[in-house]
């Protein structure tokens, strides 16, 4: 029912949704039958001429029960959703099923960045390809991906795939999805970091795969790719020192072999502007 | 309130609403340079001297045509899109506040219109006698005293700040900045600042550059 509003693309969809609706058509029930039992009870005992008003304690077990059993009610039902929740969190972020791909995916303010593993499917590789705000990714391939945070707390969302995981400056957050239909959606960061907050936006762009193919070979020739300069890790977690970070030479043959170290762009700024600098 | 008074203030509410989705439908006015700006004060500041703790240069006394093609190419991307360009994937999303190509000229407006404003050096010890000399190379496009010439796309630089020109320079020289597509002035200032300046000489250079405007 939630799909008739957005589109389910990932595996764990469906399983959020049926949940969400699990809990609405719970909730949903009692929430009439508790209005019909109190406006049952205002009609039933409204003010009629020749009755005086009573002062119910509550205190008789006939009276008592309407609160009693309510209670137990909203104890059982609560396990009963909890029980299905721990199944869905079970399903959605313990039992990851074993990647075919990795990816990386780098929150800063405002943008993100998108590590692709290349043809071999593995990161930190020289066929990495590095992309800004647009993530290319396969339809019924298993994408296990490590989220990270340049600068402050950002939260990395597909609504589509009902995935919603926070970044932490400092930390890599793992996680997995696998996309189901093809199509182009929004990516969007859904915790607020700063004045360019709402313009935090991205694509994420699903294909067979060969269009897949042709995308990430598209990637590989375009300008975008070819200056593909420093690793692919953010430079606070690969930097080999304070001051340095691993750079390719400018598409210096298929196997990028021309790897030299320069001074960190970013780092000697922050170093050189005496102490202004963050 | 009585009855009729609720009804009538139902009436007056839905009657705004209604008129207020109507002017919707209306042509959207440009607003204006100044209220544009506001999304940039918080970083460039009220009166564009930036704020070196935000990493965000001066605007004040830059001219019109540069501010404009640097907003457009932070726009479409050709600048600030590259993965390790951190702070200009920064400008790259508040750029594109700017909805139209009227809305950049109506702040662009605004900006050029501010009166230049000195900067204090962050360098440390910096040699700007030693920058005169690599400063030859970049004086042929951008003039004796850096006040720049616009028919070869070359932007005033006497007076910006020093940690800002010695990190272009470096972005340059990495290839974080002039290797889009179709950006090709940045392409002559990368081969420019690979050759003009040795990496240790950079810091000096900028120095230099901002001494310019004294």
């Amino acid at each position: 029912m939630i799909s008739w509003l957005l589109p389910q693309a990932s595996t764990f969809a469906p399983l959020i949704d049926n949940l969400v609706l699990f809990i609405a058509v719970i909730v949903g029930f009692w929430l009439v039958v508790a209005e019909v039992v109190l406006f049952g009870f205002i009609f039933k005992y409204r003010a009629r001429d020749g009755i005086r008003g009573q002062y119910v304690s509550g205190e008789d077990k006939s009276q008592k029960k309407w609160v009693s059993y309510p209670h137990y009610a909203v104890v059982v039902f609560d396990i009963v959703i909890i029980a299905a929740a721990l199944y869905v969190w079970n399903e959605v972020k313990v039992a990851a099923p074993p990647g075919e791909e990795q990816i990386r995916i780098i929150a800063q303010q405002w943008s993100w960045t998108f590590v692709h593993a290349g043809p071999d499917g593995t990161l930190d590789t020289p066929d990495d390809i590095r992309t800004v705000d647009d993530m290319y990714v396969q339809r019924d391939r298993v994408y296990t991906f490590e989220l990270h945070a340049r600068d402050v707390v950002h939260s990395f969302s597909v609504p589509a795939f009902r995935l919603k995981q926070d970044a932490i400056p400092g930390r890599v957050i793992h996680g997995w999805f696998t996309p189901t239909r093809e199509g182009t959606f929004d990516i969007q960061c859904v915790e607020m970091c700063g004045i360019g907050h709402g313009l935090m936006a991205g694509r994420i762009h699903i294909g067979s795969a060969a269009q897949f193919a042709a995308w990430m070979t598209e990637l590989t020739t375009t300008a975008v790719a070819a200056n593909t300069i420093t690793t692919s890790t953010p430079d606070r977690y690969a930097a080999p020192s304070a001051n340095s970070v691993l750079v390719v030479g400018p598409q210096s043959g298929p196997s990028r072999a021309s790897r030299w170290l320069v001074p960190d762009v970013a780092a000697h700024d922050h170093a050189s502007a005496a102490g202004g600098m963050r | 309130m009585s009855h009729v008074g609720i009804a009538l203030t139902a009436v007056a509410l839905a009657c705004g609403l209604l008129g207020a989705g109507c002017a919707r439908g209306e042509a959207r006015t440009i607003p204006t340079g100044a209220q544009l700006y506001a999304a940039c004060e918080s970083c460039h500041g009220a009166d564009g001297q930036g704020k070196v703790e935000l990493a965000a240069p001066k605007l004040a006394g830059l001219p019109a045509w540069y501010l404009t093609r640097q907003l457009q190419r932070f726009r479409d991307g050709t600048r600030g899109k590259h993965p390790d360009d951190e702070r200009g994937l920064r400008m790259r999303a508040m750029a594109r506040q700017m909805m139209s190509d009227a809305e950049v000229e109506a702040v662009v407006g605004h900006v050029a219109a501010m009166p230049d404003v000195e900067v204090v050096s962050t360098l440390p010890e910096p040699d700007p006698g030693v920058g005169k000399t690599d400063f030859a190379a970049c004086a042929v496009c951008h003039g004796e005293q850096g006040e720049g010439n616009e028919s070869i796309m070359a932007p005033r630089i006497a007076g910006l700040n020093d940690w800002y020109l010695a990190s272009q320079i470096r972005k340059y020289r990495t290839g974080i900045r002039g290797g889009a597509e179709g950006d090709d002035v940045g392409a002559t200032m990368q081969e420019m600042a690979n050759k003009a300046v040795a990496p240790e000489r950079i810091d000096n250079l900028a120095a230099y550059i901002q001494r310019l405007a004294e």
